[in-house]
């Protein structure tokens, strides 16, 4: 490809989050960037399996503005009639079935005030008036955002990909980086299949390779592959794409409609998870198989909100290794051991709802001289500075992950 | 093994699933050595009879009480001439009118059934079928017990049977009506008028994304076209999504599996679950204004440009301007 050509910054990675940090690069008017992609098309590995829900209210401030800024850019991306991700703000609905969730659902508004983020608390009447047959009798709180929604993952960063371009960044499809090239404690370029590209800055943005990556330039970090699974249904009498998001966090489980079918996903206890030491770069994690007991737990569970649950075929089933961290927070940034080497990974199953809040940080870390201390907290040091262990590390990821809609501390 | 295939008509033939399940009936009939039959019930199948004949012998149900596809008579016709002439299995492609039709003539008999068969195999001389669970997300090997054996087949799993070297012979069987249960009456049918195939059973598929733009636009460009190749119309997820197209349309994970002879994809990017429906079509042709969108990778001939301007160029050519 002729694509291949020396660039100022390399992306390793053409996912979600690979794409949006390009595209954000490319608005901070950084564009000699090329993006490497193994595969033969962007977002083809777990971007694309992602189920594109897009929410804003969350227990800190920085995760809200995080999300907040992507909503900006899915608005703005979303007014490109010819490439855009399918964006349908819809808004969203978090039930809460207990008194801890009542308390959380508290501090989560108070989050969103101070964020200038629109969100109310709503009876479960005005909440069955926005997504009628669902059941909200047991709700014992629900909060209401109405600019939440969902996307399509694979055109969001089609989108992030076509915006890009259009600035000058490059993408190199089919392309696999072999090796980084390091000299006096500096990148200075990335070796291909496709041949040897001179660069001063590389991004890791590799996913469930994230961790090979990293190896590559000596750096040992613990990102974790946890499988992550959620079907959509047969097609179902009576729903439609315009219904809000849900997510009930008490059982763990969040679902959407998707044209007319039903698309139920959760976090599971005790999840299935992998050691990126056991494949390398050029390999990859293992093939997933379809869990019913997990993808049949999530339906029962929903039977109390939506007894149609109980009765609805599967139609397709999506699967994935979203990387996890055993703090729970991305790693974003450079680090001191390397000079122009940034990582842009950890994401947490939040790779794609955070790509351009993420990206814009993955920016800030390495153009402002004093990036903020929230974004100097992401730092991929954190974890060569103190000892962790692979079995702790997987342990952390695996608990970070069930308690994905745990009640946060106050 | 004597393996009789109940055939659904139009018109002047036979449909291209029953000839489908007319293949997959002489791959099991070689193995067993033995004989492969079709049914056609109706009324008035004086051509139908005859294109049928191509493919092996025909019996031919011909009653005005079979006009119209009313269940229960269809299944006893079945079940009377299975027992009489003692078949071991019957199919039938899966079709709307086999779902109805078969699991009632195999209850009647006592028989077995599987249904959505997309395969089979010979396991220390059993014939086992698989068939998809769960969307296709798994997939069964069974094995049916006792006889006669009923099964309906995906047409999209077997290529269609070829005609014969040599015509075979059409014979007429009784039907009593006086037999007949009559507690159901054919009141009225009400179809989409579609002159094109299905999705899953067309030869050729012409399937539009998301660069039309309306309705009338994927009618008249991806229609126009699909008409001028006898293809079956599909589209992408976007499409659908936005109600452009209705959901018999989509094509990809979460919508049809196709494999057809050739597949066009115009204005389809090509996302990954896109692919996962049409990429093993034996010839994929793919015009998109993206030179770097994804189709092309899968794509045997690719043409980069604007799916409006150049549409209405091909059917112009085909139509011999």
């Amino acid at each position: 490809m002729s694509n291949i050509r020396d660039a100022k910054i390399v992306i390793i990675g053409g996912g979600a989050v690979g794409c949006g940090t390009a595209y954000q690069l490319a608005l901070a008017g950084e564009t000699d960037v090329l993006v490497l992609e193994k595969e033969p098309s962007v977002a083809a590995v777990t971007s694309a399996q992602a189920a594109g829900l897009v929410g804003q209210v969350r227990t800190t401030l920085e995760r809200t503005q995080i999300a907040m800024r992507s909503v900006k850019t899915f608005s703005e991306l979303q007014k490109d009639p010819k490439t855009n991700p399918t964006w349908r703000q819809v808004g969203s609905l978090r039930v809460a079935l207990n008194e801890p969730r009542v308390e959380e659902f508290g501090r989560m508004k108070a989050v969103a005030d101070r964020a200038g983020l629109e969100a109310e608390l709503i009876t479960p009447k005005a909440a069955e008036a926005r997504w009628p047959g669902m059941n909200f009798s047991m709700a014992r709180a629900i909060i209401w955002c109405p600019t939440d929604g969902y996307l399509q993952p694979y055109d969001l960063t089609a989108s992030y990909s076509a915006q890009s371009s259009r600035r000058g960044v490059r993408f190199s499809l089919n392309t696999a980086a072999q090796q980084i090239l390091i000299k006096d404690g500096r990148v200075t370029g990335v070796v291909t299949d496709k041949g040897t590209i001179q660069c001063e800055t590389v991004i890791n943005a590799a996913g469930a390779h994230a961790f090979h990556v990293a190896k590559l330039v000596g750096l040992e970090l613990p990102l974790v592959p946890v499988r992550h699974e959620y079907f959509i249904s047969v097609p179902c009498d009576g729903l439609a794409p315009e219904y809000p998001v849900i997510r009930i966090p008490d059982v763990s489980l969040y679902l959407r409609t998707d044209v007319n079918a039903l698309l139920l996903g959760g976090w599971e206890p005790n999840p299935l998870h992998t050691d990126p030491r056991k494949y390398a770069l050029g390999g990859n994690p293992p093939g997933i198989q379809p869990d019913w007991d997990v993808l049949a737990k999530f339906a029962v569970d929903l039977v109390p909100q939506f007894p149609k649950a109980a009765d609805l075929g599967v139609r397709s089933v999506f699967k994935g290794w979203p990387t996890f961290t055993p703090d729970g927070r991305f790693v974003i940034g450079p680090t001191q051991r390397v000079k122009g080497f940034v990582m842009a990974g950890g994401c947490n199953a939040h790779g794609v709802s955070g790509s351009a809040g993420i990206g814009h940080h993955v920016v800030e870390s390495m153009l402002e001289s004093s990036p903020s201390p929230y974004v100097r907290s992401l730092s991929p040091d954190r974890f060569l500075n103190s000892s962790w262990t692979w079995d702790n590390a997987q342990a952390g990821a695996s608990r970070i992950y069930a308690e994905y809609y745990g009640v946060s501390k106050p | 093994m004597r393996i009789l295939i109940v055939c659904e008509h139009v018109g002047k033939g036979i449909r291209l699933g029953s000839r489908s399940a007319l293949a997959f009936a002489n791959a099991v009939g070689e193995h067993y050595q033995g004989s492969v039959e079709c049914l056609l019930l109706g009324h008035s199948m004086g051509e139908a009879a005859s294109d049928a004949a191509a493919y092996a012998p025909v019996l031919v149900a011909d009653h005005p009480a079979l006009a119209n596809p009313v269940a229960d008579r269809h299944a006893r016709v079945i079940a009377d001439l299975v027992r009489q002439r003692g078949y071991d299995l019957v199919a039938a492609a899966a079709t709307t009118f086999a779902k109805d039709i078969l699991p009632r003539a195999a209850g009647m008999l006592g028989g077995a059934m599987a249904s959505e068969v997309i395969g089979h195999e010979f396991r220390d001389g059993r014939l086992c079928f698989r068939r998809p669970l769960f969307a296709g997300a798994i997939v069964a090997t069974v094995g049916l017990r006792g006889t006669p054996q009923f099964v309906t087949v995906r047409p999209s799993a077997y290529a269609p049977a070829h005609p014969r070297s040599e015509r075979c012979r059409v014979t007429s069987v009784a039907v009593d009506p006086a037999t007949l249960p009559m507690r159901t009456e054919f009141e009225a049918s009400q179809s989409k008028l579609s002159s094109r195939p299905d999705v899953t059973e067309a030869r050729v598929v012409v399937s539009g994304g998301r660069a039309f733009k309306s309705a009338e636009d994927f009618e008249r460009l991806v229609g126009g076209l699909a008409d001028k190749l006898h293809a079956a119309t599909g589209s992408s997820r976007a499409l659908v999504d936005a109600g452009i197209t209705p959901n018999a349309f989509q094509v990809g994970q979460t919508g049809k599996v196709v494999a057809p002879d050739l597949y066009v994809a115009l204005g389809i990017s090509g996302a990954v679950q896109h692919l996962a429906g049409m990429k093993n079509s034996k010839t994929i042709v793919a015009i998109n204004s993206d030179p770097e969108a994804p189709i092309f990778e899968v794509a045997d001939y690719g043409l980069v440009g604007d799916v409006y301007e150049l549409v209405p160029q091909w059917i112009a050519r085909l139509n011999g301007k």
